[in-house]
């Protein structure tokens, strides 16, 4: 984008896309776009602050990119205000996205938990939209209840083409469907783990159970494919906030294969 | 090689300051610092070390990256950075190479324009050690007494004169006009050798290549850290920052800041949702010392850690980093 | 003196933890030439605890971190502070056991005594539970005036240059053994009182609450000064705002465990509080 990587572009919100009660997704306008699944921006509004933020469209749309923010904190809620036609600042993308091209042959299996969903979306949906370069698909996505689900409007698309299957953490208004944890969608589905590779993202406590699970019907370390959240500034490697043991998360991340992390400290907090 | 007589480093560095901003360590109540010399300010020469490495004229304490101001509906941004030349004298070996270590960190990937531009613009006069302080320990990594590259001038005090080595032709371009400059003696070459030699013997040593730490040991210790920041403030290794946007009272123009941070503070780590991956004291301790003294030779080849000892000179938990390193070679 | 300290308290604490008194014990030993402070769980360990006039290090602060009972060593300066951490209801008075000492007056590794130390007024412990060694004799406090204060501007420039060696490292809140807050107004980010990365206004700023936050409270341990990495003699501010809450409402902090807190003691009348702290210290 520049020589000084810490300036970031000034971006036009196209639209705001409301996806849950706390979650809603900017539409940048961004014609041309860089990125790879799994990559994340650093998403600024000037005065309040910088944040990282994974890419949720895929990189076959070359009209805007979206970036899905949930209000958690002081900067995502000031994001939480932004109106179409308002400017943020971006810089990226940055970091390791998913092996997008060397899944070969091997089925994926998507697991995602809550806003978890926003980086793997943008892998789904880029199958999606290269349906013949990939196998067979299923993707397993929990939230805390139906209301917590991101991205609803796809999920018809995704289940015409794929295995989708849902499950909310507990009962809820609205919700006819399967009741637990993410992991134990795995049941729904039948998978040749030799030759499957799954990809995971979601609260770290969702991660290591969905990890847990998947070491018991003995998955190899190196088809696990996580993607991890971490305190960032910088988004460069300069800032030393993000590592995990000898990993530097911003650059040598944000997406690891279970192999690759199993040993680190402090990987599920 | 050149030599220069003691009494006439001051007028050298009243030489350098018609052109450059001079900085030179000043003992001022016993706190040594790295001051921008005035007229009355005298350097210190025979001090240990600066109580604060020197890292903040590279990676200052706070730092303006970044300006935007609002007008008609449209956000503005303003890239700029200005940095004057700069001779920093009297920069001890320790810190030099604690700059070739925040080197690797500011080059990795992506350059760290404002870091890197004020590497370039200054002119390191290193000082090599010929009396070690209490605690240093710069023998173990190889960092002093002695120096060998990375500086543009090397002094090394040998009584009545300074030795001057040149490092670079930013170096030699300093003595070339300057007419304080003798040339050195063979005599004078062997006595520096002698004492930077004397000194490095005088430290404990170590053999680092064969570090293994003692994870168990150092939970240990680092159950008596009290995460007082002091350690990673004063460190010449210790890069890590915070970014800050600040806005105007008027709430129309603002900038983006950089500011040290400490890994020692919980919030360090603590992320948006309140997960705080690394939650416990001992673990923000063990990741220090991991960082310094494994993940950084993994990842660069070098050790984070120089010897430097003021982060043993200021625990008030009196932890020892030499202890650690020693436990883990045994 | 030390020495005998030192025995006695090797076999009190031997006899303590073979008693099952006590958990552990929290005292000090060395570590290579240093002194450090140490936690003893076994009688056959006791030999490593030491005492002398290197043992600067208020314990106090470690206490605040300790689970189960435990049996902790304890100068003028580190009782002062348990006496207040109980006041504040940090500590559980039936979960320690305190040796009192009294102490010679701290030196640092070079061997000179810190300031701290040398303005102290309260050498012998205030609460104990045993007492080893013999009190010593208690200095004078100082006038205000020799705490180096001066007209306004003097002051304001004699803290400016202060200050301004600030790194804001924090240091000095963060081994106070009084800096218990979970949640620190010094380092609140919504809304942020100091602006992390600000200016001399900020460091003034960040001092100032700081010594707000310490009055009627600071036990005067000195571990701010030793902690403060630029020497900043961060004491005298806050000794200064404790004398003024003791002209206000009679209390001297760290002295009384039964002392009302005079700044969490919310009464109309602060009148009242002085007669009921001064009604107390007569019985």
């Amino acid at each position: 984008m520049s020589e000084n990587p810490y300036l970031p572009a000034t971006v036009e919100v196209l639209d705001v896309i409301s996806e849950s009660h706390d979650v809603l997704t900017l539409r940048l306008d961004v014609k041309k776009t860089s990125h790879m699944p799994g990559q994340f921006m650093m998403l600024s509004v000037f005065g309040f602050g910088e944040i990282p933020v994974s890419v949720s469209s895929s990189p076959t749309i070359t009209d805007y990119i979206d970036l899905s923010v949930k209000k958690t904190g002081s900067v995502t809620s000031v994001v939480h205000e932004t109106q179409p036609g308002d400017t943020v600042g971006l810089r990226g993308p940055y970091g390791r996205g998913f092996p997008v091209d060397e899944v070969g042959d091997n089925d994926l299996l998507f697991m995602g938990g809550g806003i978890g969903l926003a980086p793997l979306r943008s892998f789904i949906d880029y199958i999606r939209d290269k349906r013949d370069d990939f196998n067979d698909v299923s993707v397993l996505y929990g939230a805390r209840t139906a209301d917590d689900m991101v991205f609803r409007g796809e999920f018809n698309d995704w289940r015409s083409m794929f295995n989708l299957h849902l499950i909310a953490d507990m009962e809820c208004e609205g919700w006819y469907g399967r009741v637990g944890y993410v992991s134990e969608l795995l049941s729904e589905v039948t998978l040749d783990t030799e030759n499957t590779i799954a990809i995971v993202c979601g609260p770290s406590i969702m991660m290591k159970c969905v990890v847990g699970e998947l070491k018991k019907l003995w998955y190899p370390d190196d088809k696990i494919i996580l993607s991890f959240e971490r305190r960032m500034k910088c988004g460069i490697g300069k800032c030393g906030h993000c590592n995990i043991g000898d990993k530097i998360v911003c650059i040598d991340g944000p997406v690891f294969s279970f192999d690759e992390v199993r040993d680190s400290p402090e990987l599920w907090g | 090689m050149k030599k220069i007589k003691k009494a006439d480093v001051k007028k050298f560095l009243g030489d350098l300051k018609k052109e450059h901003e001079v900085f030179a360590p000043v003992d001022e109540d016993g706190v040594v610092e790295f001051k921008r010399l005035s007229k009355k300010d005298e350097p210190t020469l025979d001090y240990v070390n600066s109580v604060v490495s020197p890292k903040g004229f590279f990676l200052p304490m706070k730092e303006k990256i970044l300006g935007f101001r609002e007008a008609n509906d449209k956000i503005e941004l303003i890239d700029e950075h200005e940095v004057g030349g700069r001779v920093l004298f009297g920069i001890r070996p320790c810190d030099v190479n604690g700059l070739l270590v925040l080197d690797n960190v500011a080059r990795e990937e992506y350059m760290d324009p404002y870091y890197l531009e004020r590497r370039q613009k200054t002119i390191l006069i290193a000082l090599e050690c010929v009396k070690p302080g209490v605690d240093c320990f710069c023998r173990v990594f190889g960092s002093g007494p002695g120096l060998e590259m990375g500086a543009d001038l090397v002094y090394t005090d040998i009584g009545d004169y300074f030795l001057v080595r040149v490092g670079s032709d930013k170096g030699a371009k300093l003595l070339s006009g300057s007419d304080y400059f003798v040339e050195a003696s063979d005599a004078d070459e062997k006595k520096a050798a002698k004492l930077v030699d004397e000194c490095a013997k005088k430290m404990s040593n170590v053999e680092s290549s064969k570090l293994k730490l003692d994870l168990e040991k150092i939970r240990d210790k680092g159950s008596w850290c009290l995460n007082c920041y002091s350690c990673t403030f004063i460190c010449p290794t210790c890069y890590c920052f915070d970014v800050v946007d600040r806005m105007n009272p008027k709430g129309c123009e603002g900038q983006r800041i950089r500011c040290w941070d400490s890994c020692m503070n919980p919030q360090f780590t603590l992320m948006a949702g309140n997960f705080n991956p690394r939650n416990k004291k001992v673990d923000r301790f063990v990741n220090r010392i991991r960082h310094k003294l494994e993940y950084m030779r993994d990842r660069y080849g070098v050790f984070g850690c120089v010897g430097c000892g003021r982060c043993v000179r200021e625990c008030p938990s009196h932890i020892s980093m030499l202890e650690i390193i020693q436990e883990g070679v045994r | 003196m030390s020495a005998e300290i030192q025995d006695a308290l090797r076999s009190e604490a031997r006899k303590l933890l073979e008693e099952g008194k006590v958990d552990k014990i929290l005292g000090y030993c060395m570590s290579g030439d240093r002194v450090v402070p140490c936690m003893v769980y076994a009688a056959d360990e006791v030999d490593k605890l030491i005492y002398n006039n290197r043992c600067k290090i208020n314990l106090a602060r470690y206490l605040r971190e300790c689970d189960g009972r435990v049996g902790v060593v304890a100068k003028g300066c580190d009782s002062r502070a348990i006496v207040e951490l109980l006041k504040a209801k940090q500590l559980d008075r039936s979960d320690l056991f305190i040796w009192g000492v009294s102490c010679p007056g701290m030196v640092d590794s070079e061997g000179r005594q810190y300031r701290s130390c040398s303005v102290c007024t309260h050498r012998n412990p205030v609460v104990y539970d045993g007492f080893l060694g013999k009190l010593v004799e208690e200095k004078p406090r100082l006038k205000d005036d020799e705490l180096g204060l001066g007209s306004r501007d003097e002051r304001m420039s004699y803290w400016s240059k202060q200050f301004s060696r600030c790194i804001s490292c924090m240091a000095c809140r963060n081994v106070c053994p009084m800096c218990y807050c979970k949640e620190c107004v010094l380092e609140k980010k919504d809304p942020e009182w100091v602006a992390r990365g600000g200016d001399i206004s900020d460091i003034f700023v960040y001092h100032a609450i700081k010594a707000m936050h310490m009055a009627g409270r600071c036990v005067e341990c000195g571990e701010c000064e030793r902690a403060c990495p630029v020497d900043i003699p961060l004491m005298h501010l806050y000794s200064r705002v404790c004398r003024d809450v003791e002209q206000l409402f009679g209390v001297e902090a760290g002295m009384d465990e039964n002392d009302k807190p005079p700044l969490s003691v919310f009464d109309l009348e602060a009148d009242a509080i002085l007669e009921e702290n001064e009604k107390n210290k007569k019985s």
